[in-house]
């Protein structure tokens, strides 16, 4: 059963089209991760199923939690949502913790304004929460304010309050990427075992394959606010069926390729004001074609799903469409 | 001074608006030309003598000839207010221009080179905050005797801390940044990097800072000539009427509150002024 | 023998920290760093926060100068330079930032930064200047258009490139790069990496390189330095130091960077616990506070550096080096 259901989805600031047609699925208890360069749209839907998109910003499209349409909630309704049934970990811990309360106050207080529990049953429950997400000397240092953790612990202390309602679903945007690599091998150690234990719905926003690969199921790629693939990690990485994908990957720096001979897409991503008409990516794709002016529908292609008309099963699904287009 | 001139030679209206800082710093800037025509006019502009008394007239209220009324000795309010203009946008000027004059390059220096610099610049002028105005202003008195200068003299020491202050830090932040320290790894010289990456980049908080500084400049001018420290009687000062007209309020309001508007208009153009250029100065908002 | 253009002996530099009231106590974010940058090289220098890897950086530019310790550029002791000298040197050793937007200036039409270097150092005529603005504007892949931009009307990439220019503008011998592509997207990154690489080809400039990205060391570098709390603790050629990492410290941050290939199984968290506070570094070996191999001698006796026969460098009591001195 999916937690979590986004269909057509398409967000626009103004006249900046963000996110565009993005329509996916994200299973219990499975990982997703929104894989993307800076402006392809990830942090955006996060905000968009969090319900804290900017006034300016219009969403179009259906976001379907545990079979609710959240687009269709009042601001009330999504505000009682937050921090309970789905919660969300950023990626700067200092400034996700309030600096005037204690770490243990905090998650305490995250409780008891969405639970009808007593203050030391939230203090108990707080207690065994920092203790859960390692943090040493927990009953001593649950009177700590938050600069006295450094930035790995700040982490732990805002996953540990994510975490203290027991959500449904987890949105992580970016949680280790202000943390130093042997500190971000430990939060990664410690989602995996969270997840392991409490068998939580992740939604992993990331811009690091390293990451992506290490502790996900499955991940959909962003490009230009166009979601242009979808597949199980170990499928993605072992053969990227959508060009930008595998440009991504072929881009990353290793021995592998003499110095100065990095195989970098050539241009930059799109103004989004006016984006190239069809599949944004096609300015800069080497399988570029004439059919690419108009949007690919996302076809299962083996173990992926994959919006490129460079791939048969595309083709041949949006052969279908038209059809079925024309006959409506 | 004469690039801008050059400048706004070929600008178009629009363009001037916006370079003024947008509609509302406009508005200010605006008004208070016409502020300082006003003072600078004042002889021409007056229909009568601040200082003609009208036995006849004590109190008399508003008329054809006389729109704004008489006050409690019988001056024609109209005129002793366009006078008043003279002494009350002098002070509140002159004490801002004195204190940027001084605070700009003592801010600037003790921003830009920290350390010992710094604390030799600054712990003096942070004595001066310790310094209470009035007893500022009495001791000045005592040497020169009282005058609007004195007033200028006491608001620019009061000031002169504060934008020092504000100086130091908004150069101390972009000190940090780095194309300062680009720019000395690019061979500029301390004094460049200063003119042309640190000040241009500081400036906005202490010129928003000082416009704001100048419309209060009014309200403690008034309370000195009030208290018979600034402008003397005679000459007509706006915070000197204010106070003078507030003894007869409830027959002549008139008396009051027309010097009481004019403050209020002043400190509003300074406002906008200062509102409008906090939102010109962010670079992002250069346009081209 | 003089294929070092840099070189450093027992570099250290201090800061002061808390300010203001109570005791001042001493930062040391670089402590006694012998290192040498050979002509033509791109060294990369990789370690965490508080590694004094920016620090390093910036000392080897004379933007900050040593508490302690020397730096001889192309034979010259830096501390030694009057006024025209360290002009001199300047025009001869020029950085490169992480974050391009700081780093130019955002009043500045991008052209006038790249000219400033030009301008300062009397670098030809105006004529010839503006004709080197626009070739150098090429050489990063820019247009006359990007030039007459200012920065926030840039990419992060595209800014990246100006900032470049304006480095190679005076023509340096030494480009010190501080993380200059971390703060880009993988393929702007790309971009930017193959631009460096051509640029230094070109120019035949030497380039330290500042990470925390051991993918980027891989690829670009030749020798590698790796720090930890204001030591180097390991240095050597790039391919044998990462194949075979003989400091633990280099093996744990190797096996905490996450393989971007699944297949290869999930890495477990090399290290337990923190970074130590550079302000109260533990005493003897600075690293065995984490280290899982430490011993008693490690928690009292500081290792020094020692050299094996093909020059790699490691500080550790329990490296396996052949022992031929150096």
């Amino acid at each position: 059963m999916s937690v979590l259901r986004l269909d057509h989805v398409s967000v626009l600031y103004g006249r900046v089209s963000a996110v565009s047609d993005v329509s996916l699925a994200v299973d219990e208890g499975e990982i997703f991760a929104l894989v993307g360069e800076s402006g392809c749209g990830k942090t955006t839907l996060a905000m968009s199923i969090m319900g804290l998109l900017p006034r300016a910003a219009a969403v179009a499209g259906t976001i379907e939690f545990l079979g609710r349409d959240l687009t269709a909630l009042g601001e009330e309704e999504r505000a009682a949502l937050r921090g309970d049934r789905i919660s969300m970990v950023f990626q700067d811990p200092a400034s996700a913790l309030d600096p005037a309360f204690s770490v243990g106050e905090q998650i305490a207080e995250t409780i008891r304004a969405h639970k009808r529990v007593g203050l030391r049953e939230a203090k108990a429950r707080a207690l065994r929460l920092l203790e859960e997400v390692g943090i040493p000397d927990a009953p001593r240092r649950y009177r700590d304010p938050p600069h006295r953790f450094s930035g790995g612990m700040q982490q732990r202390v805002v996953i540990a309050t994510a975490l203290a309602n027991e959500p449904a679903l987890l949105i992580a945007d970016e949680p280790t990427a202000a943390l130093d690599v042997t500190i971000q091998a430990q939060i990664l150690d410690l989602m995996r075992e969270l997840r392991r234990r409490h068998r939580t719905t992740i939604l992993l926003i990331a811009h690091d394959f390293g990451v992506v690969a290490q502790l996900c199921d499955r991940a959909g790629v962003l490009y230009a606010g166009q979601l242009v693939e979808v597949a199980p990690v170990g499928a993605l990485f072992a053969e990227s069926r959508h060009p930008y994908t595998a440009a991504l990957l072929g881009a990353l720096p290793s021995a592998e390729h003499a110095r100065g001979a990095l195989p970098a897409a050539p241009g930059q991503v799109p103004d989004l004001v006016s984006p190239p008409p069809g599949c944004r990516f096609q300015p800069r794709c080497p399988l570029r074609r004439a059919e690419c002016d108009l949007v690919p529908p996302l076809a299962p292609v083996g173990d992926h799903l994959t919006a490129c008309w460079a791939t048969p099963e595309t083709q041949a699904l949006g052969r279908e469409l038209a059809i079925a287009g024309g006959g409506a | 001074m004469t690039a801008a001139t050059v400048a706004l030679r070929h600008v178009r209206p629009r363009e001037l608006t916006a370079r003024l800082g947008g509609r509302q710093a406009a508005a200010g800037i605006g008004i208070l030309v016409v502020l300082i025509l006003v003072a600078l006019l004042a002889p021409v502009l007056a229909p009568h003598s601040p200082d003609a008394i009208d036995a006849d007239h004590i109190l008399a209220g508003p008329s054809w000839s006389h729109p704004f009324g008489f006050d409690a000795l019988g001056r024609d309010v109209l005129s002793r207010v366009l006078f008043a203009y003279r002494a009350s946008l002098g002070v509140s000027i002159g004490a801002v221009a004195l204190a940027l004059a001084l605070g700009l390059p003592i801010g600037i220096v003790a921003g830009y080179f920290g350390g010992v610099v710094d604390n030799l610049l600054m712990r003096p002028i942070d004595l001066l905050l310790a310094l209470p105005a009035l007893l500022l202003a009495i001791s000045l008195i005592s040497i020169t005797g009282p005058g609007e200068l004195v007033a200028l003299f006491a608001i620019a020491t009061i000031y002169l801390p504060i934008l020092a202050r504000v100086v130091r830090s908004s150069v101390l932040a972009v000190s940090r940044e780095l194309y300062v320290e680009g720019a000395r790894a690019r061979g500029v010289s301390h004094a460049r990097t200063i003119w042309s990456h640190v000040v241009p980049n500081a400036l906005g908080p202490a010129v928003v800072q000082a416009s704001v500084l100048a419309g209060f400049a009014l309200q403690i001018e008034a309370a000195l000539s009030f208290l018979g420290l600034g402008a003397q009687p005679p000459t007509p000062s706006l915070g000197l009427m204010l106070a003078d007209g507030y003894q007869v309020l409830q027959q002549a309001p008139w008396a009051d509150i027309f010097p009481g508007l004019a403050i209020a208009i002043t400190v509003v153009a300074f406002n906008l002024v200062g509102d409008g250029l906090r939102s010109k100065l962010d670079p992002r908002g250069i346009s081209g | 023998m003089s294929c070092e253009l840099v070189s450093t002996e027992g570099l250290t530099r201090d800061f002061a920290v808390g300010r203001g009231l109570g005791a001042t106590r001493t930062l040391r974010a670089v402590d006694g760093v012998d290192l040498e940058v050979r002509k033509g090289e791109i060294l990369g220098v990789v370690g965490e926060s508080g590694s004094g890897k920016s620090t390093l950086g910036r000392l080897l530019l004379r933007l900050l100068e040593p508490t302690s310790g020397r730096i001889l550029f192309d034979g010259a002791d830096l501390s030694r330079l009057d006024r025209r000298g360290v002009h001199a040197f300047r025009r001869r050793a020029q950085p490169i930032y992480q974050d391009p937007y700081s780093s130019l200036d955002p009043r500045w039409r991008v052209a006038r930064t790249i000219r400033e270097p030009l301008d300062a150092f009397g670098l030809g005529t105006a004529a010839e200047r503006e004709t080197r603005v626009a070739e150098l504007l090429e050489a990063v892949g820019l247009s006359e258009r990007h030039g007459a931009a200012r920065p926030h009307q840039l990419s992060g990439g595209q800014r990246q490139r100006a900032a470049i220019a304006a480095a190679i503008a005076p023509r340096p011998d030494l480009v010190v790069a501080d993380e200059p592509v971390s703060a880009l997207d993988v393929l702007v990154q790309a971009q930017i990496l193959n631009l460096i690489a051509s640029l230094q080809r070109e120019f035949g400039l030497t380039i330290v390189f500042i990470t925390h990205n051991l993918s980027v060391v891989e690829h670009l570098a030749d020798r590698v330095a790796v720090m930890y709390l204001g030591r180097i603790v390991e240095l050597g050629r790039t391919a044998e130091v990462l194949r075979d990492p003989q400091h633990p410290y280099t093996r744990a941050l190797i096996d905490s960077v996450p393989h971007p290939d699944p297949a290869r199984g999930p890495d477990l968290s090399a290290l337990r616990g923190e970074i130590p506070s550079p302000i109260d570094p533990p005493a003897g070996c600075r690293f065995h506070t984490r280290c899982p191999i430490a011993v008693d001698l490690c928690t009292t006796v500081d290792p020094p550096l020692r050299a094996d026969a093909s020059g790699r460098v490691v500080a550790c009591h329990l490296a396996q080096l052949d022992q031929h001195a150096a």
